[in-house]
C-alpha cells in the first residue's frame, strides 16, 4: 500500500502502472496487448511519479538549485494562505485542508481511479493528503515538531516536488469526487492550487496551458494563435461552405453593435470542427436571431485556460472577453460549446466583473433550446434516426448545473436517443478535462488513452452495447471542444470508428441535421 | 444545598458549590472542567471568525443543489437552465436544504452510498456523539427540574450513546488500521481521538449509574463513596475531549454548515446581489505577491486590478 510518506522515496517510481489492472473493456477492446506501448519521454525528463511526463519536468542538477526550489515553493504555501494573494480560493482551500475525516468515501467516485484498476497513485486523496501534510508542517507555529509527533511527517525534497506537481495534473478537475464527499471537501480544488503555486510563484506550468494557451491567447486574442483577420477569414470560408453544401445564403455578422446576442465559440472549433460554427449560423439564422460575433481581442474566442491553474491568467482572460461585449453594446454573450468556457465565464468570472463589465451570459444549450421549442426551425427527426447517446461535460452540468435543455432538444429530434450510465450531473469525465485534451508532450498522451478516458470509452461501448457493429452508425453527442478533442484522440486510439462505427459530434450538428432546409445532410458520416 | 430556594435554582446551586466551594479533588475537576469549557468555547469561537474574516471568495458551486422547483432538484439543474435567468430571481429552498443536511448528519447518506462498512461503523459512532450530550442534558433537567421519575429514561439514553459510542469508536479503529482502503491513510491523531472517545464512553458506561443520577447535581454524586474514581475519570476525559476538539478536524460537526451553504451550494449570481460589486472591488484592490514572471513582471504596479488589466508578455520557466 502506498502512503502518503512514500512520495519522497528519493529511487525509482512511485507507482508503475500495470496494463493488464486497467478496468476491462468490452470486445473487441479487450485484448490489452494490442495497445501500443507508451512513448519514452527524452532523456532527463522525470518520470519518477507513473512513468509518464505532463510537464516535461527536470531535476534540479544542484544542491543549491534543489534549495532554491523549495524555498520557492514554501514561499508560494505562504502566499495561497495569505487573503491578499489567494482571496479567490481561500475560503474553499481553508475547508479543504483542514477539515478532511480522511475516510476515504470519495474514492470510488474518481474516473481515472477506477478505470486504472485502483491504482494507489491516483488514488484522488493521495496528492490531497501529501499537499495537506506539508502546508501543516511548514506553515504552522511548531508544525515540523508536530509532524513529527503525528507521524505526518514528509521529507520536503525535490522528488517530493515533482511527484507533487505531476500528479496535479493526474486529475481533470471533474470534482465527482467531491459530489461523495460527507464534508464537501473538494480534492480538485487541492490539485489547481498545487498548480497555481507552482505556475504563480515558480512559472512552472504546462507549456500547452500556458505559452502555447493563455500567454498566446493574450497576445494574439485565441490560444489558437488566429489573429481578428485570420479568424475572419476562415468564418468567411466557412460561409461560404455553407452556400456550396448546404444552399443557404448566410454571412456570418461581425462586430454589430447593440445585437442580442454576441456568440464566442471555442476558437479551436474553427479549425478543428468548422462544423459546429456552420451549425449555429445556419440554426440562428433560420431562427431570426439577431447575433455576432467580435473582432476584439479574446472576444472571438471563449476558451480560458487560465481556470485550470492560475488565477492572473484566468482574470485577465475573462475581463477581457467581457471587454469586447461591453464594446458591442449586446444584450449578452452567449458561450457556444465550451465546457470550461462556461463555467469560467458564467460562474468564476461573475465575481471579478464590476458594473458594466457583467453582461448577462447564457449558455448556448438554452439558446438552442429554445429555438427548437419555439418551432422557429422546419425539423424533421427522422433525419437523425441513429442511435445517439450524450455525454455531459463536467463544467456545464456537474458545475453548473445545466443537464435538461441538451436532453430536451435530443429528446424532439433524435429518435433513437439513449441516455449512457451514470449520466447528468453523476457523469464521468471525458478524460480530457482541465486541460488533458491539448496536452499531448512527452508521453503523456498515452495515459490520457490508457487511463484518464477509459472509463468515458468504457461508457460510450456500454450505451451502445445493442448495436455493436460498425455497419450500424452511432453518434455520440459532446457539447464541449475539449471533450470532442479527448473523445477524437480516444476514439483513433482505440479504432472505435472502424472496429464500432461510432462518431463523435456537437448538439448543434445535430439540429442542423434534421432542419429539412438543407440540401443535404448536415452530418457526414466521416471521422476527423 | 441549603439555602437555595426553588428547585432551579438549587440545581444551580449544587454545580456551584461543588465547583468553587467544595475543596478537593471535586474542585480540581470542577475547574478542568470549566477551563475545558472556556477552551472549547473560546476555541470554537476563534475557529469560525477567522473562516468568516477570510475574503469573499470567487464562486466555485458544485450540483446537485436541492433548491428550485422540485423537478430540477430531481436531476440536479439550476437556474442557468432557464432563459434570460437573470432577469428571474430564485428563493431560498430552506426546507429542502435542510432535508438534505438532515439526511447527511442523521443517516450520514454520502458514507453509506459510498462506503458501506464504514458507515456501519461511523454511524454508531456518531449516534454515540448525538446522544450523550442529550442524555446528559436531559437528566440535567430532570434534576433541575425535580422530576425523578423521568431519570430512568434518561438512563436508557445515557446507556444507548455510551454503548453506540464504544462499538463505534472501537469498530472505526479496528477498520482504520486494517482496512486497505483507510490503513495508509491513517493518522495517529485519528488514532488517539477514536482510543480518547472509545475511553470516554467506556469510562461513561462504568459510571452510567453516578452520571445519570447526579447529571446536575454533581456535588451529590461525588460525595457517594462507591464511584467518584470512575466518574472522576470519566469527567477528565470528557474534559480534555472539550479542549481537544477545537484543535481537531472534528470540528467538521459545524464547518460543515460553511463547506456546504458557503461554498458548495453558494451559486448565488452577482445579477442578484446588490452588495458582490463592492466585495468585488475590495479584492481587486489587494496587493499581489506573486513571483513568476508573468505577474511579477508587472510591478510596481502591485494590485490585483493592475494585474487583471495588463497584459503578461513574460513567459514561463521550467524547472
Amino acid at each position: 500500500m502506498l502512503k502518503p510518506s512514500d512520495i519522497a522515496t528519493e529511487t525509482g517510481t512511485l507507482g508503475v502502472l500495470h496494463s493488464d489492472r486497467l478496468i476491462s473493456l468490452p470486445a473487441p477492446y479487450d485484448d490489452m496487448s494490442a495497445l501500443p506501448c507508451p512513448k519514452q519521454p527524452a532523456a532527463g525528463v522525470d518520470t519518477s511519479l507513473d512513468g509518464f511526463s505532463a510537464l516535461g519536468l527536470h531535476r534540479p542538477k544542484t544542491i543549491k538549485e534543489e534549495e532554491k526550489l523549495i524555498t520557492a515553493f514554501l514561499s508560494g504555501i505562504d502566499k495561497l494562505l495569505s487573503a491578499d494573494n489567494n482571496w479567490a480560493f481561500l475560503r474553499q482551500l481553508q475547508l479543504s485542508l483542514e477539515y478532511c475525516a480522511r475516510c476515504q468515501t470519495c474514492v470510488d467516485h474518481c474516473p481515472l481511479y477506477i478505470g486504472s484498476g485502483k491504482h494507489e497513485v491516483y488514488r484522488p486523496t493521495f496528492r490531497s493528503e501529501v499537499f495537506r501534510r506539508l502546508v501543516s508542517e511548514h506553515s504552522s507555529f511548531g508544525g515540523r515538531i508536530l509532524a513529527r509527533l503525528r507521524g505526518d511527517h514528509i521529507a520536503l525534497n525535490a522528488t517530493t516536488l515533482c511527484r507533487l506537481l505531476e500528479s496535479a495534473y493526474r486529475c481533470t478537475l471533474c470534482r465527482r469526487c467531491t459530489q461523495a464527499c460527507p464534508m464537501a471537501i473538494d480534492n480538485a480544488l487541492l490539485a489547481r492550487e498545487i498548480r497555481k503555486v507552482f505556475s504563480m510563484e515558480l512559472g512552472m506550468a504546462p507549456q500547452e496551458l500556458h505559452e502555447n494557451g493563455s500567454m498566446l491567447q493574450l497576445r494574439t486574442g485565441s490560444s489558437t494563435g488566429m489573429k481578428a483577420r485570420a479568424i475572419h477569414n476562415n468564418i468567411e470560408f466557412l460561409d461560404d461552405e455553407i452556400r456550396e453544401q448546404f444552399g443557404l445564403d448566410i454571412k456570418t455578422p461581425w462586430d454589430r453593435e447593440g445585437a442580442d446576442v454576441l456568440l464566442i465559440h471555442n476558437a479551436g472549433e474553427i479549425l478543428a470542427w468548422p462544423e459546429n460554427p456552420m451549425a449555429f449560423a445556419i440554426i440562428l439564422e433560420a431562427a431570426g436571431i439577431s447575433w455576432t460575433m467580435s473582432s476584439e481581442l479574446a472576444g472571438y474566442d471563449s476558451v480560458n485556460y487560465g481556470v485550470w491553474y492560475d488565477d492572473a491568467q484566468f482574470a485577465r482572460i475573462a475581463v477581457r472577453q467581457a471587454e469586447a461585449a461591453r464594446k458591442l453594446k449586446v444584450k449578452k454573450i452567449v458561450i457556444g460549446e465550451c465546457g470550461h468556457g462556461h463555467k469560467a465565464s458564467m460562474v468564476i468570472a461573475d465575481r471579478i466583473l464590476t458594473g458594466d463589465l457583467n453582461i448577462p451570459r447564457e449558455s448556448a444549450l438554452v439558446l438552442l433550446r429554445d429555438i427548437v421549442r419555439s418551432g422557429r426551425l422546419r425539423i424533421d427527426p427522422s433525419r437523425n434516426n441513429f442511435p445517439v447517446t450524450l455525454h455531459d461535460p463536467c463544467n456545464m452540468v456537474r458545475m453548473m448545473g445545466i443537464v435538461e435543455p441538451q436532453r430536451e432538444i435530443l429528446r424532439a429530434i433524435c429518435p433513437q436517443f439513449r441516455e449512457m450510465t451514470p449520466h447528468g450531473v453523476e457523469n464521468y469525465c471525458c478524460g480530457g478535462g482541465s486541460g488533458f485534451a491539448i496536452m499531448s508532450g512527452h508521453n503523456f498522451e498515452d495515459w490520457r488513452f490508457m487511463v484518464a478516458g477509459r472509463m468515458k470509452l468504457k461508457q460510450i461501448l456500454d450505451a451502445f452495447s445493442d448495436c455493436p457493429s460498425p455497419a450500424v452508425h452511432k453518434y455520440i453527442c459532446a457539447p464541449c471542444s475539449n471533450c470532442k478533442g479527448q473523445i477524437r484522440d480516444l476514439f483513433r486510439y482505440y479504432g472505435v470508428w472502424e472496429k464500432s462505427g461510432i462518431l463523435y459530434g456537437g448538439l448543434a450538428e445535430l439540429i442542423a441535421n434534421a432542419i429539412v432546409d438543407l440540401k443535404q445532410p448536415f452530418v457526414q458520416w466521416q471521422f476527423h | 444545598m441549603q439555602g437555595c430556594g426553588t428547585a432551579q435554582a438549587d440545581g444551580l446551586c449544587v454545580v456551584d458549590q461543588y465547583l468553587f466551594r467544595r475543596r478537593g479533588n471535586g474542585q480540581l475537576l470542577g475547574t478542568l472542567l470549566l477551563v475545558a469549557l472556556l477552551v472549547f468555547l473560546t476555541g470554537n469561537l476563534v475557529r469560525i471568525i477567522r473562516f468568516l474574516r477570510t475574503p469573499v471568495p470567487l464562486r466555485w458551486e458544485l450540483y446537485p443543489i436541492p433548491r428550485g422547483p422540485k423537478e430540477r432538484q430531481r436531476y440536479g439543474g439550476s437556474y442557468f437552465e432557464k432563459s434570460e435567468w437573470w432577469a428571474q430571481g430564485e428563493s431560498p429552498d430552506g426546507r429542502s436544504e435542510l432535508i438534505f443536511i438532515a439526511k447527511e448528519v442523521l443517516a450520514l447518506k454520502s458514507v453509506r452510498q459510498n462506503f458501506l462498512a464504514l458507515w456501519v461503523c461511523s454511524f454508531l459512532l456518531h449516534w454515540g456523539l448525538y446522544l450523550y450530550p442529550a442524555a446528559v442534558a436531559f437528566a440535567w433537567v430532570c434534576a433541575a427540574w425535580r422530576v425523578p421519575q423521568l431519570f430512568p429514561i434518561a438512563t436508557i439514553f445515557f446507556w444507548i450513546s455510551c454503548v453506540a459510542g464504544l462499538l463505534g469508536s472501537v469498530s472505526l479503529l479496528f477498520l482504520r488500521i486494517t482496512h486497505p482502503r483507510l490503513r495508509s491513510f491513517t493518522t495517529r491523531v485519528s488514532v488517539f481521538s477514536l482510543l480518547l472517545l472509545g475511553s470516554i464512553f467506556a469510562s461513561g458506561l462504568a459510571a452510567l449509574e453516578t452520571v445519570v443520577v447526579s447529571a446536575s447535581t454533581v456535588i451529590q454524586t461525588f460525595q457517594k463513596p462507591s464511584t467518584p474514581s470512575i466518574l472522576s475519570a470519566h469527567l477528565t476525559l470528557v474534559a480534555l475531549f472539550l479542549a481537544y476538539f477545537p484543535f481537531t478536524h472534528m470540528t467538521h460537526a459545524y464547518m460543515k454548515f460553511f463547506s456546504w451553504h458557503g461554498m458548495r451550494w453558494n451559486d448565488s449570481p452577482a445579477a442578484w446581489n446588490p452588495d458582490a460589486s463592492a466585495a468585488t472591488k475590495i479584492n481587486l484592490r489587494r496587493p499581489v505577491g506573486w513571483a513568476a514572471p508573468h505577474i511579477r513582471d508587472e510591478r510596481p504596479t502591485t494590485t490585483w486590478s493592475d494585474v487583471v488589466n495588463s497584459s503578461a508578455q513574460s513567459d514561463t520557466k521550467r524547472a
